[in-house]
């Protein structure tokens, strides 16, 4: 290894920011997200975060030193309307502001902030989707989320950076952090076919047979009875999610391999959104699978959708010195 | 890279090796997190966990090994002055609410059933529980109970509560062996203290 193959290396991480069109979904999905998780159960608010809850705050300050977490854990446990409010208030602005992309890089920390202090101020009304939601927020604090799709993009279109060291810096964060998202979705889908394949349920493909019936998750028993009763779907949507789930983390080294792999992915969370009653769980896995998306496919989409405002004259990065930035985590092929 | 000086382009690859260092471990600790039970996650439980809680906290044994094959229904009664009430229904509540719901509110997907999950994992059947913890866990299912009551029209005033945990397992498909017997499980009455 010669020193010019080092600083080759080093150029290839921290020239180029990659991906920042998933970037920018990611982002957007997040916030989106976000908004959900804090909207949805408004008028149950004050029951689930607020100074009357059911979990009240002495109870989270009492948990919180016998687990020996973080203070910050408690931060919003208050006895003080007025705090609570405006501290869901604020992940609420926070939330919006980093969906649009305004001033991405100091929102996106203010947006993480808020949106934990919500969520750990009661852990049990969380649930799954709500720890992707949040492994999201924070891993994208990292990256430069709001370089294009964002308001950002059309305040700063005209300035083109130095290639100073802080900006070399930037984009070695921006493009570690993505992989590091890349690796997160792929061990979440790893270690979720593991324990699938260890269990009699899925190995006999019966295993939806019974998640399909239970109250939490069935809130179209109809629909659910009729999938129950053919053993034959039951056992072909069991087979396949289990397959997709311990093949992705391969198939996404494949340029072409992985796009069956996502598809068969997104149904399925289609399927557990619709039938089971998760959506925000289903659309949080979903937007944690378009790391996987290059941006030659958002772009191309784009145009699809809005053939004007796609143009990478509008709304491309900032620095597009080279022509197509390469997806996360083709890591296999030297970029 | 060559606008770099050679100082900043050292500080550069420092930065780099960092970064990459920094994400391996992460992503090492994540999943030996998440993975199944295995000889290192036993060996260092305590500096995974001290790592990654609360904020990279993840579960992904979803409805696996093995999905649930019960449900729940939990009953409530009260006590005042010694006279005891009917059943009423706490989990009924939830179902009818989610019944047709394409986003069902996390209060009727999660709360009561989260709080007796945790409950009946980490707590005692004991009033007061015997540990700390377990006494919270007690303490927070009691206070939904006593909220879902007065939202089914049972106002406080009250001086006990009782639940009672029905478990009614889900038929197996055909041919795969007979469906097992509901069973019921009758906690000890509750005090509930004037609000």
């Amino acid at each position: 290894m010669t020193t010019d193959r080092l600083t080759a290396a080093l150029d290839r991480a921290t020239n180029r920011p990659y991906s920042l069109y998933s970037a920018a979904v990611l982002r957007i999905g997040t916030g989106l997200l976000a908004l959900a998780y804090l909207l949805r159960d408004i008028t149950a608010a004050p029951r689930m975060w607020g100074p009357d809850a059911y979990w009240t705050p002495d109870m989270a300050h009492r948990l919180n030193e016998l687990n020996d977490w973080t203070p910050f854990y408690t931060v919003s446990a208050t006895d003080s309307a007025v705090a609570f409010w405006l501290i869901y208030g604020g992940a609420v602005a926070a939330s919006a502001a980093f969906t649009l992309g305004w001033r991405t890089r100091a929102t996106s920390v203010v947006f993480v902030v808020l949106l934990c202090a919500v969520q750990f101020r009661n852990t049990f009304v969380n649930d799954s989707g709500d720890h992707v939601v949040r492994l999201l927020a924070i891993y994208l604090a990292f990256t430069a989320c709001g370089r294009v799709w964002s308001l950002d993009a059309r305040r700063v279109a005209a300035r083109e950076p130095a290639d100073g060291l802080r900006t070399r810096l930037v984009t070695l964060l921006h493009n570690t952090a993505l992989l590091v998202v890349a690796g997160q979705v792929m061990i979440a889908y790893g270690c979720a076919g593991m324990f699938k394949v260890q269990g009699p349920a899925w190995q006999h493909g019966t295993a939806l047979h019974y998640a399909l019936q239970l109250n939490a998750f069935r809130p179209w028993p109809e629909l659910s009875g009729w999938v129950i009763s053919h053993p034959f779907l039951l056992l072909a949507l069991a087979y396949l999610t289990v397959f997709a789930q311990l093949g992705l983390p391969f198939a996404v080294f494949s340029r072409h391999l992985k796009y069956p792999f996502l598809a068969a992915l997104v149904a399925s969370h289609a399927g557990i959104a619709v039938l089971m009653g998760l959506p925000l769980f289903s659309a949080a896995m979903v937007i944690g699978d378009a790391v996987f998306v290059p941006d030659r496919v958002w772009r191309a989409l784009a145009r699809r959708l809005r053939p004007d405002t796609a143009k990478p004259a509008v709304s491309a990065p900032p620095r597009p010195r080279e022509p197509e930035p390469r997806s996360v985590p083709e890591a296999g092929r030297p970029r | 890279m060559q606008s770099l000086s050679r100082g900043r382009r050292y500080a550069l690859a420092c930065a780099a090796v960092g970064a990459a260092l920094a994400a391996v471990l992460h992503l090492t600790a994540v999943f030996f997190a998440v993975a199944p039970a295995n000889a290192v996650s036993d060996e260092y439980r305590t500096e995974i966990d001290g790592y990654i809680y609360p904020w990279f906290e993840q579960h992904w044994a979803l409805f696996s090994p093995n999905p649930f094959q019960e449900n729940y229904r939990i009953d409530a009664r009260t006590s005042s002055a010694g006279r005891v009430s009917g059943w009423s229904d706490l989990s009924a509540f939830d179902n009818e609410a989610m019944r047709h719901n394409p986003y069902p509110a996390r209060v009727n997907q999660n709360m009561l059933r989260r709080a007796w999950k945790i409950y009946r994992n980490r707590g005692d059947l004991n009033a007061p529980a015997r540990t700390e913890r377990a006494e919270l866990f007690r303490v927070y299912l009691r206070t939904i109970a006593v909220a879902r009551l007065a939202e089914l029209g049972r106002p406080a005033g009250y001086d006990a509560l009782q639940l009672r945990v029905t478990t009614l397992p889900i038929a197996p498909p055909a041919g795969r062996g007979p469906a097992r017997p509901a069973s019921a499980l009758l906690l000890p009455w509750w005090k509930v203290p004037v609000r």
